[in-house]
């Protein structure tokens, strides 16, 4: 497994893409011990401008804290797809909400298509449970991420009522992961 | 035979004073030496804070805890000292410069956040120890060492200054209407709120001096022609007050509540929520 | 996966968050502050838990006012901190000094972005490292420090509450921009780790004849609170050891101005920290603080596989600077490489430490994004 790792999770703001962050980086950091770095940036709009979150994961202590290569990119807007893709890794995958992103600029890259904000919708009836689902696809498909691990840090992220929600929405999201991977056999190890 | 108040609140090895012969500014302090004994406060309960001018010397001479801050600022220090410890009695002594010019600011937000300090401004129309330049509440037309062509600059009004900035105590009195400076000053420390005193005194070494006023004597002697109480003045057409002083209690209103009281109240919610958790 | 155990007292924290829960440990009760990029959440975090622990937060009208009321607060008894940004900072010298002069026990986080003037609100740099030394007018001590991670963040503005404490004077730490948003995984320190100090309070007779400037051997003068019974004068004007000015008086302006330096220069072994890196063999030496400091450790791995001895020193404690720890380095160094984000400000004080004559080199950046490890590298290897 590769011993530095890097994640980004771009949308437009209100989608939850700083929540993501947080929440992997506690499954990372604190449930797996790792270390970890999260940046976070916002455009100038509080509410609707291109905003990302970025994860370091790395064995050792991370000296420099900017994502420059990362490998796996959640893009979850057509926006964030256009601009936070272009500094992929050789190997890295990026991962789209098939509703909101319609094309994506870097031909020949792994490319996992999942309708992210309808699952939610389907599931727990809100379209702000994206960033749960989300959660849960990055979680199969970033192999540097346990399953557990993450589920147990959506869980203690949230109020006990949301609980049965999140861990449907999570679970829904990592099913259409698990199939995107059975179909066509896993691109990024 | 009981000490006379000026020995018991005072520090006479710090006297004499270096104000200059006929300065107002040590009526001013013996009215605050008064107005505090007339209050009953209790001494090692008592900060006095002061910034930067002839005035803010005022606190060397008393036998409180003394603050003697940067120019400008000691309300805000002061707002600090009340707010770290709200059972002491804060008193600001300042000048008009200090409050209303480099402290401007600072004068008005505490007042609109109505914590509670009472504010002795020792308002002698221009700074004087920097050797007599216009101030903001130097009137038009008089002569400085700045401005020796007459003031053209408006002056503030302290008082309404403090009324419109929120201020729930406000008082002007004169160093020739000394019996009610002293009331005005221990309303101020009585009352729970931001408190503004004007004390209209008299620089005759330098503002008496270049505007033709006479000596330190004959400044205090003419106040009452210079003044008005504001309860004639309500009598009086605009004309009429041209150039009038109003003195007497602007404002006195317990409406508002207290700054730190109601801080006092987010703590208790913030440790009953603490508690909750918990 | 293997899973590690790990005790719940680690956590996920920003720069900013470390901050003010390092200053919470060590017993912060008060803050004053006024909003400004990037330090913001420093105060928003400060007024959401100092009520909860029964603390006091305060927004004030500016950064003159904020010092103002921490300095007022601390004089009435309380453990206080501002935090800022290099704008702020600049407002704050005024009554910095009077904290000085005053020998006033408080805490300054200067949460550094690009600059000068607005600069880059969100960028960051080290551009304070001259202003938290010599930022107002006169002569006096201070101690700055300049963490290097968000744990450091934690430890060191705990740690600044501390000397702040002991040695009667305030305390600068410096974030940047880039730590005080970024989060990283910090351990929380048991309380005992932190070795909260608490200032030396006065044994004298309550009365007015208490001196709050009279020190014992220390140098450092026992500080009474307004309201517990002294009654005491305290002033901005150079003042003897009763508080009182003393400006006719060039014996007691000297004893004051030499005795708030020395308290200091005594305790420097205590207050001194810094870190060295691959020093031993080390032929160059690469000077970096902060957030460069991070980077610098790569570069200096990288430059060790092509065979070129490299090292870092790194002052934790900027202020007093680890002068005779680098100048024991400079001695054996051939080159000494400072790298930092500003104009070169670190390479000015390392000039003009003894053994650095000739040997210094310099890496800068001034654009408001971060020094790279590949920035030393390059440098490390032009001058090898």
């Amino acid at each position: 497994m590769k011993k530095h790792f890097e994640m980004r999770f771009g949308g437009t703001g209100g989608q939850g893409m700083m929540l993501m962050g947080d929440v992997t980086a506690e499954a990372a950091g604190i449930k797996e011990g790792k270390e970890i770095l999260l940046t976070k940036s916002y455009g100038p709009e509080s509410r609707g401008g291109a905003c990302r979150s970025e994860l370091i994961i790395d064995d050792e202590k991370i000296a420099y804290p900017v994502v420059s290569e990362p490998d796996v990119v959640l893009a979850m807007s057509q926006k964030a797809c256009d601009s936070y893709t272009g500094d992929l890794a050789a190997g890295g995958i990026i991962i789209i909400d098939s509703d909101l992103v319609k094309s994506v600029p870097q031909r020949g890259r792994s490319v996992f298509s999942i309708p992210i904000t309808r699952i939610a919708k389907e599931v727990t009836g809100k379209e702000i449970s994206a960033n749960v689902v989300a959660l849960g696809a990055v979680a199969v498909l970033a192999d540097v991420l346990d399953e557990e691990a993450m589920k147990e840090a959506v869980i203690e992220r949230f109020p006990a009522k949301f609980t049965e929600a999140n861990v449907q929405a999570f679970e829904a999201g990592a099913a259409a992961a698990e199939e995107l991977v059975s179909g066509q056999a896993k691109k990024y190890a | 035979m009981e000490q006379h108040v000026f020995d018991r609140l005072m520090r006479d090895d710090k006297l004499p004073h270096m104000w200059c012969r006929g300065c107002g500014n040590g009526i001013v302090l013996q009215s605050i030496i008064r107005a505090i004994d007339r209050t009953g406060i209790d001494q090692d309960k008592a900060v006095i804070v002061s910034g930067v001018g002839c005035s803010s010397r005022a606190n060397n001479y008393t036998d409180f805890c003394g603050l003697h801050t940067t120019h400008g600022r000691p309300i805000a220090f002061a707002t600090g000292v009340k707010m770290a410890n709200p059972e002491l009695q804060v008193i600001v002594v300042t000048g008009d410069g200090d409050s209303t010019s480099i402290g401007g600011n600072h004068f008005i937000q505490a007042a609109r956040r109505n914590i509670d300090l009472t504010v002795v401004v020792f308002n002698n129309s221009n700074y004087g120890m920097t050797g007599g330049q216009y101030s903001p509440t130097t009137p038009v037309g008089a002569f400085t060492r700045t401005s020796v062509y007459g003031n053209i600059e408006p002056a503030f009004d302290v008082c309404r200054l403090a009324e419109g900035s929120g201020a729930t105590y406000v008082a002007r009195s004169t160093t020739y209407h000394v019996q009610s400076l002293i009331k005005y000053i221990a309303s101020g420390i009585t009352h729970k709120g931001f408190s503004v005193i004007d004390a209209m005194c008299d620089c005759p070494t330098l503002f008496g001096r270049i505007n033709g006023l006479g000596d330190g004597a004959k400044m205090i002697a003419a106040w009452p022609e210079k003044t008005v109480s504001i309860e004639k003045a309500g009598t009086l057409s605009a004309d009429e007050l041209e150039e009038k002083v109003i003195i007497g209690e602007f404002v006195n209103s317990s409406r508002r509540s207290e700054y730190t009281e109601k801080y006092a109240r987010i703590i208790e919610e913030a440790q009953r929520e603490r508690a909750d958790l918990k | 996966m293997e899973k590690t155990a790990y005790a719940p007292e680690y956590r996920v924290l920003t720069g900013n968050e470390a901050v003010t829960l390092g200053a919470l440990a060590a017993g912060m009760n008060f803050f004053a502050g006024y909003p400004i990029t990037p330090a913001t959440e420093i105060a928003e975090l400060a007024s959401e838990l100092l009520p909860k622990y029964g603390g006091k937060y305060m927004q004030m009208e500016d950064e003159l006012a904020s010092m103002a009321a921490v300095i007022g607060a601390s004089f009435a008894g309380s453990k206080a901190m501002t935090a800022t940004s290099g704008p702020g900072c600049s407002l704050m010298q005024e009554n910095l000094s009077y904290g000085m002069l005053a020998e006033v026990p408080c805490v300054l986080i200067d949460v550094m972005r690009q600059g000068p003037c607005q600069g880059v609100a969100t960028m960051p740099a080290q551009g304070d490292i001259m202003q938290s030394r010599w930022g107002t007018h006169g002569d006096h001590p201070i101690i700055v420090t300049a963490p290097s991670s968000v744990e450091e963040l934690y430890r060191e503005t705990a740690r600044a509450f501390n000397m702040a404490e002991k040695y009667r004077t305030p305390v600068m730490v410096l974030s940047d921009a880039a730590m005080a948003h970024m989060s990283e995984k910090i351990r929380i320190p048991a309380a005992e780790e932190l070795c909260i100090t608490n200032r030396k309070k006065p044994d004298v007779p309550k009365d007015r004849n208490y001196k709050p400037y009279e020190a014992d051997e220390t140098d450092i003068p026992p500080m009474a609170s307004f309201g517990d019974g002294y009654r005491w004068f305290v002033s901005g004007i150079i003042h003897d050891e009763t508080g009182f000015p003393a400006t006719a008086d060039y014996e007691k302006i000297a004893e004051k101005l030499t005795r708030i330096e020395r308290k200091i220069d005594w305790n420097i072994k205590e207050i001194e920290s810094y870190e060295e890196y691959r020093t031993d063999d080390a032929e160059i030496i690469i000077v970096a603080i902060g957030i460069v400091s991070r980077v610098a450790k790569g570069a200096i791995d990288k430059a060790r596989k092509e065979g070129v001895k490299a090292g870092l020193f790194r002052p934790i404690t900027l202020w007093p600077f680890p002068d005779e720890a680098l100048q024991k380095q400079a001695a054996k160094a051939k080159k000494i490489i400072t790298a930092e984000m500003n104009d070169g400000q670190l390479s000015r004080i390392v000039k003009e430490l003894d053994g650095t004559d000739g040997k210094i080199e310099k890496v800068t950046r001034n654009d408001g994004a971060l020094m790279t490890a590949d920035m030393i590298y390059d440098r490390i290897m032009e001058v090898k």
